[in-house]
């Protein structure tokens, strides 16, 4: 393997959730359900968000799981929300009794937050009805109503193009989610977001490296408009303010611009300089090139190209050529 | 013309259009910052900073003043404390003044095309030109050696000072090809 697709891969295994925590996470979502069946007030549950999308980055900070409860378990009303959290609350700490409930933060509207003294992540555990086709209704305690949600959809396309592609989607979505960390001031590109625009650039199996170009530079183009979510109905950007849009593409269009530079890089064979732009273009999380010699150096910049991460190639294929000559004196 | 027919920043350009030209300095070219900039007589004066590559450990960032004249004609004069310099005009104003005013000579105007700098090559190389130079210095400064070859002082008596490295004419050639590809 030659060395960008080896970093590419050590990069994706640092993104990657731990699997013995995704197993626990799993195992505990299947003791609480047991816990909220036997009550006989619930049909079913299912995790959503991107830990049920496989696009969470490590660390495992909480998972989300939808809670369908029965048509005629009387909580179809505007209190119905509060409700069905009460008895949440109620069933889960006669079997956990340390757990504790919506600690910390402001308690949400849509989740009853639930911490186990076992398990470093938390559960939000959020009410809901079936509805039509593959939507369900979401309770939210503080607006006292039911809405309507995709949340099934979103997952089920998010499944499909992962097949569609191989597998890779959604390592690369964990990979364009790195890229967003990295950057100053994007805290407000919510996960979704992020998704959104791998969704629309990323169709068929590609190597990381050609499609995390591909979903930048898209991702530069399209953030200028609405931003659809996967399951096609919601702008996620439509909060946002005009100069945090302009922010966003600002960064995309500066990590577009240096993607494309490590794959000509790459292309014209200088490896190790194609892995140094990577590395300032996704963070430290992407494993740094190996250091160049200072004669190296000096022998590259007499006549190649200067990286954007500042680096010299003997390639021309940097971000700024050095074009050859010789200094000289007039007398 | 670069081989990536990039970089082409004209003199019109930089010229008329000195913050535009600035943001695309800044944005192309590693660790580079155009502090000031002024008009003068027809011409424009820049001041940069060329922050140290990050490999070369233990180098201090290098200053320059470039100054475009109005017939387009470009100047480099090194800023920063005294220290010798092995590829830059002594002091116009005679030897006693070392080299006090005197510009950088970056390449040598009797080689062929591929190692000289124009207009056409846009102004991003040619302060890429620059800030090598400025770091080459340094490393002759330090080891007694110039990274690469480079050209005997003065005129030779017929013709131009012939190129006399391997490494200087493959060059040329690799250079030569890349820039008839792009034009």
């Amino acid at each position: 393997m030659n060395a960008v697709r080896s970093a590419f891969a050590a990069f994706d295994e640092t993104l990657n959730l731990d699997p013995r925590e995704r197993d626990r996470a799993q195992k505990r979502h299947n003791d609480v359900r047991a816990v909220l069946e036997s009550s006989g007030l619930v049909m079913c549950t299912f995790v959503q968000g991107s830990f049920a999308r496989k696009t969470m980055l490590k660390p495992l900070k909480d998972v989300d799981i939808v809670v369908l409860l029965h048509p005629d378990s009387g909580f179809g009303g505007p209190d119905g929300p509060a409700r069905a959290m009460d008895v949440f609350r109620k069933l889960v700490a006669a079997e956990w009794p340390t757990a504790i409930f919506d600690a910390g933060e402001a308690p949400a509207g849509k989740a009853l937050r639930v911490e186990f003294d076992d398990l470093p992540f938390t559960f939000d555990l959020v009410p809901g009805f079936e509805s039509d086709g593959e939507w369900v209704l979401i309770g939210d305690r503080q607006e006292r109503r039911w809405e309507p949600s995709n949340t099934r959809i979103e997952i089920r396309k998010v499944s499909e193009r992962n097949v569609l592609t191989g597998g890779s989607f959604v390592h690369q979505v964990r990979m364009l989610k790195a890229f967003v960390r990295h950057q100053t001031g994007l805290d407000f590109v919510k996960g979704i977001a992020v998704e959104s625009i791998a969704f629309t650039a990323i169709h068929e199996h590609l190597p990381h490296e050609e499609a995390l170009t591909q979903a930048l530079r898209h991702g530069a183009q399209a953030l200028d408009g609405p931003l659809i979510e996967p399951a096609g109905d919601d702008d996620v950007s439509v909060k946002w303010e005009p100069e945090e849009r302009e922010l966003a593409i600002k960064a995309f269009t500066m990590g577009a611009d240096r993607a494309a530079e490590a794959v000509r890089l790459q292309r014209a064979g200088d490896e190790a300089a194609a892995v140094d732009v990577w590395h300032a273009t996704l963070g430290d999380d992407f494993p740094a090139a190996p250091l160049q010699s200072v004669d190296n150096l000096m022998k590259s910049w007499a006549s190649g190209s200067v990286t954007s991460s500042g680096r010299t190639s003997s390639t021309t294929a940097g971000a700024v050529a050095a074009a050859p000559g010789r200094a000289w004196r007039h007398q | 013309m670069t081989p990536e027919g990039q970089d082409a920043l004209s003199a019109q350009s930089i010229l008329e259009r000195p913050e535009t030209a600035i943001v695309l300095i800044e944005a192309r070219m590693f660790g580079t910052t155009v502090d000031r900039w002024a008009r003068c007589h027809g011409g424009l004066v820049l001041e940069l900073t060329f922050r140290a590559l990050p490999r070369l450990v233990g180098f201090d960032d290098e200053r320059a003043r470039v100054s475009v004249l109005p017939d387009t004609r470009v100047l480099t004069y090194p800023l920063g404390e005294l220290r010798d310099w092995k590829h830059r005009n002594p002091s116009p104003m005679g030897p006693e003044f070392g080299h006090l005013a005197g510009d950088l000579c970056l390449f040598y105007p009797g080689d062929p095309r591929a190692l000289r700098w124009e207009w056409a090559d846009g102004f991003i190389a040619y302060l890429a030109r620059v800030q090598r130079h400025l770091y080459f210095e340094e490393q002759w400064r330090r080891t007694g050696i110039w990274p690469v070859e480079d050209a005997p002082h003065g005129e030779p008596v017929h013709n131009a000072h012939p190129l006399q490295t391997k490494f200087m004419r493959q060059e040329e050639h690799r250079w030569a090809r890349l820039v008839s590809s792009a034009s």
